[in-house]
């Protein structure tokens, strides 16, 4: 089975198989022999190779957290047929990192913007922040209006494709 | 074991499997430029990555008949331009049929044709759901007279479809190219059909054929686009913008058919076999002429080299007795000589006992035929015979026929070779097979023509016979080897002889699908 | 000292259940308030009693007097504990408490006006000897007046706090720009877009004194917190006592604190803010009118508990104790776990509690309000819970506060756990000579462990394996096929 996962900002490749010694997964490419025993109630020893190490795991949805040496690491599967697709589209649209309000909102259509500038004030959990332009282009859509709430990756302002 | 003879076999063996290994590569792999350009030009990926995406990471894929065709159409179809096998989609077994729209744009040859009716005749008698990954641009039209009309031509892919619906064996159609004239009936056929935006289309007749015929002007996807035929017509069920998203439709689609329960046979925890089935290539000899022992070779092949011999002192040219492959408990017939009357006798019984007791039969086949002579005939051999074969056809178990070596005569017959319906039949590549032995053969016609000349007062010198005598033997040898045979489809594909174990391992479970039956004969002449 | 029978909670989250649980130790009934969308949290749970209340939002609710003092009515309590944050420091609230019969557990409103409002603290706190930054005020030439501080200089809205209408700026260009800034956001989170100029300190620390006053004119400090551990000018880590100051500077910023806490005739608990120069030099802040969120460091020191202490002075009662009665036992440390991603600038984050486990172990105390399967929204402050450790020394204290944050357990969403314990590992914290900035500065020291091949595939094989569907297809692989492997013919 191949599956996409996203954890620490990056993307993995991740195929699970069984083999006679039981599990082994490919991480990009790379092969591992790996066990996981759970205790109940969230509680797991991972064993990687040959070392084994406790985490604590929960998930919801396609996110699971895993927490290790107090660490606590958010992996999202990621629908790997979609992986791909997904790609173009981020290049040209913002989305919201969280749910919240849109304060302002500072271009509209087909206005030209150079890299850093600001396209929307948001507001989420009473912190504004600026929708900066990622790069140079021309405003293709203002998806949401002052006073608008928006969810977790909600669309909030689109570029033109870039040229080639 | 390592004798001289053992190193010189080896060396051998070793050049023809690897003589087999790189026309396979080439089979799978090579393509003119153009062709992988065009794909390429397409935005359609190379069959055997669709494959890959769409099998369980890690589990294995058995290919059946990697070489169709590899004697035919000067080469230019490799593999038939159709890859078919037996792999692992979420945890169901299934068998695949993909067209390869590198191969002459996935056109269909008549061997095209016959490696699909066999695919789909394997999924009926082993009731394997059926993955089409199709991509065809059609028949190939200056072969028709050889695919269209007959029995086993082109409708029968159809009539097989039809009939597998009618059994409850699923089958989920992934429109990854061109579906053209008989080529729609593949997605239509089919319990589930996803397609492809952009790339995907399924019409009768292409664009060009329209225009003709009508004087219409259409495009590709106004024809028979994704989005006509999943949201106008119903043709197809599952738009998908990219081939990636449809191979992952398709897996979730087998993951939702209802999994049949699987023929409970005899099985223990697999053991691999305690002599190294690399030893094989030592054991057998490219010679056909040359014995050995079959015990050496089911030694290589069995669950901790473990064989329970039934009748060890009686007609001992056939061994028979109990093993198991991958755990599966099997009967296994092997060749050790010709078969005599006793070895027949051995042979009916033996299989009697395994239909009774619902053991698969495995016949490893190294015949030269059975016996003649007026002693033998005297004392029945053609009615022997007889019986061997009649209980070896009527037999409700699966049957699975490995030609290791030499495969003359009647002997195809008794051992199960195509005719009789084995699940599954593989051949190694220095097998031979065919009426007679070469030789013999190309006597007797060299003899025919001899006799015929002789009547006109002809008197030939041993340079005119032998110039009758080779083109006669150089075409026989070349229709007896495995490669004419694989290419024709007389079997299911050519295998490195280390690869036995798991082929008939996976051969073993994909038969299990299929209920038995009640073990049942036509009257034996006792 | 059941001089009330029942207290109201004007609160929520973690500072109302440890409320409650003071009141139930010192024999006085509790009422929780609840807006319908917390009807299952752990402070309804806690109190005695718990009475809706409404309003659009969660936090209109809390915010709602109406509503707190008819939920009080209903419920026949005697008096009201405002918690921190929410009403805490609204005098209109206080006095509406007042005029309900009710007791407000704080100050007289007079005060919490008087501390309320940066502009008139500063000056009453300049005009009681207590040191202030330089400053500018008014409205007109604001800005000319505001650049004759010199820079570096900070405006901040003068009704504003938590770091909210705050601007640093470093030369006369960005001025206008920051107070124009400064001005919005005031009238936006404070509904006053009045605006005062300081100067500014770099790397400056934050030492807080916590003041007891009764209502009989008895002041007392119970010495200093460290709280320079800040991200977004918020608080996240705090110590008590302050590392390395010298006993003269303490015994100086303690008393500048009780002498501006008696001047405005402080009762009840109340914090005074000063923040301390590399040199030594030190200036009022501001003052909070009200419990502080840091209030168990200080409590694990001195041993005092001040809610109790809280309810004792709103009830009349004398301190019953002089400063020379109160004294500091070991060290303790308190780390605040916010529902935010550390590593991607503090942005809050929202998620379900879907495990739980509070750490334990000697000298660790976990205040908060959770519950597994609790939604944490944005409705309410990121911060969901305390981890306080308490030890010997300071080094022992961090020992524990490093041990049990990794004992933590709570995942569903993102906290900054992980991070508070590289703050913690970091050899500047261990020293003791941090500062405001200090995790600005120590940034690249602080990043998350190197998410190498042999994490990624320990946090990523545990994420798969526990994956139920990930399992099921590993395990519906049929034999022979899984024993066969990745095999081709």
């Amino acid at each position: 089975m191949a599956y996409v996962f996203e954890a620490a900002g990056r993307r993995h490749d991740v195929v699970a198989s069984k083999s006679a010694d039981g599990v082994v997964l490919e991480i990009d490419g790379e092969v591992h022999s790996i066990d996981l025993r759970s205790f109940g109630d969230g509680e797991h020893t991972v064993r990687l190779n040959s070392v084994a190490r406790r985490a604590w795991i929960a998930a919801r949805g396609d996110t699971v957290f895993v927490q290790i040496d107090g660490e606590v690491w958010t992996v999202r599967r990621v629908d790997a047929s979609s992986a791909a697709a997904g790609e173009g589209d981020a290049a040209n649209i913002a989305k919201a990192p969280m749910p919240g309000t849109v304060v302002s909102v500072a271009v509209s259509p087909d206005e030209p913007v150079t890299k850093g500038q600001t396209l929307m004030v948001i507001e989420s959990m009473k912190l504004q922040s600026a929708v900066a332009a990622w790069r140079d282009g021309a405003v293709a859509e203002v998806h949401l209006n002052e006073g608008d709430t928006f969810e977790r990756d909600a669309p909030l302002v689109s570029l033109a494709p870039a040229e080639q | 074991m390592r004798s001289e003879a053992f190193r010189q076999n080896y060396a051998a063996m070793a050049e023809r499997v690897a003589e087999f290994r790189r026309k396979q590569e080439a089979a799978r792999y090579e393509r003119p430029k153009r062709d992988l350009d065009r794909l390429k030009r397409q935005d359609k990926l190379f069959v055997r990555d669709r494959i890959d995406l769409l099998l369980d990471p890690g589990t294995p894929f058995l290919e059946l008949s990697s070489l169709a065709a590899n004697a035919a159409y000067d080469g230019e179809v490799p593999s038939a331009g159709i890859i078919s096998g037996i792999g692992i989609v979420n945890g169901r077994e299934v068998i695949l049929h993909a067209d390869d729209g590198s191969v002459k744009g996935g056109a269909w040859y008549p061997l095209s044709v016959k490696k699909i009716i066999r695919t789909l005749d394997i999924a009926i008698e082993n009731r394997l759901p059926v993955i089409h990954l199709c991509d065809s641009a059609g028949g190939f039209l200056p072969l028709q007279a050889h695919f269209f009309a007959d029995r086993y031509y082109a409708g029968r892919i159809f009539r097989n479809q039809s009939i597998l619906s009618k059994m409850g064996v699923p089958q989920v159609a992934i429109v990854l190219g061109h579906c053209t004239a008989g080529g729609a009936y593949v997605p239509a056929l089919s319990d589930y059909a996803v397609i492809v935006r952009g790339t995907g289309a399924i019409f009768l007749g292409g664009p060009p054929l329209v225009k003709a015929a009508t004087g219409e002007e259409v495009t590709v996807d106004e024809l028979g686009g994704a989005d006509l035929h999943t949201q106008v017509s119903g043709t197809a069920d599952y738009p998908a913008d990219t081939e990636q998203e449809a191979i992952a439709l398709a897996r979730e689609i087998v993951a939702q058919t209802t999994k049949a329960r699987k023929t409970e046979i005899d099985w223990e925890e697999p053991e691999a076999p305690h002599y190294d089935p690399d030893e094989l290539l030592g054991i057998i000899s490219p010679d056909v002429k040359q014995q050995f022992d079959m015990r050496e070779v089911i030694a290589r092949v069995v669950d901790g080299s473990r064989f329970h011999e039934y009748q060890p002192a009686y007609g001992t040219t056939l061994v028979c007795g109990f093993a198991r492959i991958w755990g599966y408990k099997v009967g296994i017939l092997a060749n050790n000589g010709v078969l005599f009357n006793d070895s027949s006798l051995k042979a009916g019984h033996f299989m009697q006992l395994c239909d009774r007791d619902g053991t698969p039969l495995v016949f490893l086949q190294n015949i030269t035929g059975y016996m003649v002579g007026r002693e033998y005939e005297a004392r029945g051999i053609s009615k022997d015979g007889a019986k061997m074969i009649m209980v070896q056809s009527g037999v409700r178990v699966p049957k699975f026929t490995v030609m290791c070596s030499g495969s003359f005569g009647a002997g195809n017959y008794g051992m199960a070779g195509r005719a009789y319906d084995p699940r599954f039949l593989f051949s190694w590549p220095q097998s031979q097979i065919s009426v007679m032995g070469a030789e013999q053969a190309a006597n007797v016609l060299a003899e025919v023509k001899i006799r015929q000349l002789a009547r006109e007062g002809k008197t030939l010198t041993e340079a005119e016979i032998a110039e009758i005598r080779e083109p006669l033997l150089k075409e026989y040898v070349e229709q007896g080897t495995a490669y004419h045979a694989t290419s024709e489809l007389w079997d299911d594909g050519m295998i490195d002889p280390r690869d036995t174990r798991n082929a008939l391992g996976i051969a073993i479970s994909a038969s299990l699908n299929a209920p038995f039956g009640d073990p049942h004969y036509g009257v034996l002449r006792l | 000292m059941a001089a009330f029978g029942k207290v109201l909670i004007a609160n929520r989250g973690e500072i109302a259940v440890r409320i409650a649980q003071t009141l139930r130790t010192i024999g006085i009934g509790s009422v929780a308030v609840y807006h319908a969308d917390e009807a299952e949290a752990l402070h309804v749970r806690t109190a005695d009693e718990a009475c809706e209340i409404f309003g659009e939002t969660p936090v209109a609710a809390y915010l709602d007097i109406g509503g707190i003092l008819e939920a009080a009515r209903a419920s026949g309590v005697g008096a009201v504990h405002p918690g921190y944050g929410l009403l805490a420091e609204n005098a209109e609230f206080a006095r509406a408490c007042d005029e309900a019969g009710l007791t407000f557990i704080g100050p007289e409103p007079e005060v919490i006006d008087l501390m309320g409002g940066k502009v008139r603290a500063r000056e009453f706190a300049a005009a009681h000897d207590v040191p202030v930054l330089p400053s500018a005020t008014g409205q007109d030439g604001f800005v000319e007046s505001a650049a004759g501080l010199g820079f570096p200089l900070v405006i901040k809205a003068a009704a504003g706090g938590g770091g909210k209408g705050m601007h640093i700026v470093r030369d006369r260009d960005g001025l206008e720009a920051a107070v124009e800034a400064a001005q919005r956001e005031g009238a936006r989170y404070f509904g006053n877009d009045t605006v005062y100029a300081e100067r500014y300190l770099d790397r400056p620390r934050h030492i807080e004194v916590q003041v007891l006053g009764d209502r009989h004119g008895n002041v007392v400090h119970l010495f200093e917190r460290e709280c320079s551990i800040q991200r977004r000018f918020q608080k996240l880590i705090e110590e008590a006592p302050a590392p390395g100051l010298s006993a003269d500077l303490r015994v100086s910023i303690c008393d500048a604190a009780v002498r501006l806490a008696r001047a405005a005739g402080y009762s009840n608990a109340g914090t005074v803010e000063f923040i301390l120069g590399p040199d030594g030099d030190f200036y009022f802040l501001e003052m909070n009118t009200r419990l502080q969120v840091e209030h168990p460091v200080t409590e694990m020191v001195t041993g005092l508990d001040l809610v109790a202490e809280q309810v004792r002075i709103a009830a009349g009662e004398a301190l019953g104790y002089g400063q020379d009665d109160i004294s500091q036992t070991g060290h303790a440390i308190e780390c605040r776990i916010c529902a935010e991603d550390a590593d991607q600038d503090f942005l809050p984050a929202t998620g379900d509690v879907l495990l739980l486990r509070p750490p334990a172990g000697p000298g660790i105390r976990f205040d908060n309000g959770l519950r597994r399967d609790q939604a944490v929204g944005t409705a309410f402050d990121p911060m969901l819970a305390k981890l306080i450790a308490h030890g010997a020394d300071r080094s022992q204290a961090i020992a524990r506060a490093h041990a049990a944050l990794a004992d933590l357990v709570l995942l569903g969403v993102t906290v900054n756990s992980g991070y508070l314990r590289r703050v913690l590992a970091h050899p500047a914290f261990r020293a003791g000579t941090v500062h405001t900035h200090f995790l600005d500065e120590a940034r690249a020291d602080l990043a998350r462990p190197d998410w190498d091949d042999t994490l990624a595939a320990t946090v990523l094989g545990a994420a798969a394996l526990s994956s139920r569907d990930i399992r099921a297809a590993l395990e519906s692989v049929p034999e022979p096929h899984a024993s066969i492997g990745a095999w081709r013919n």
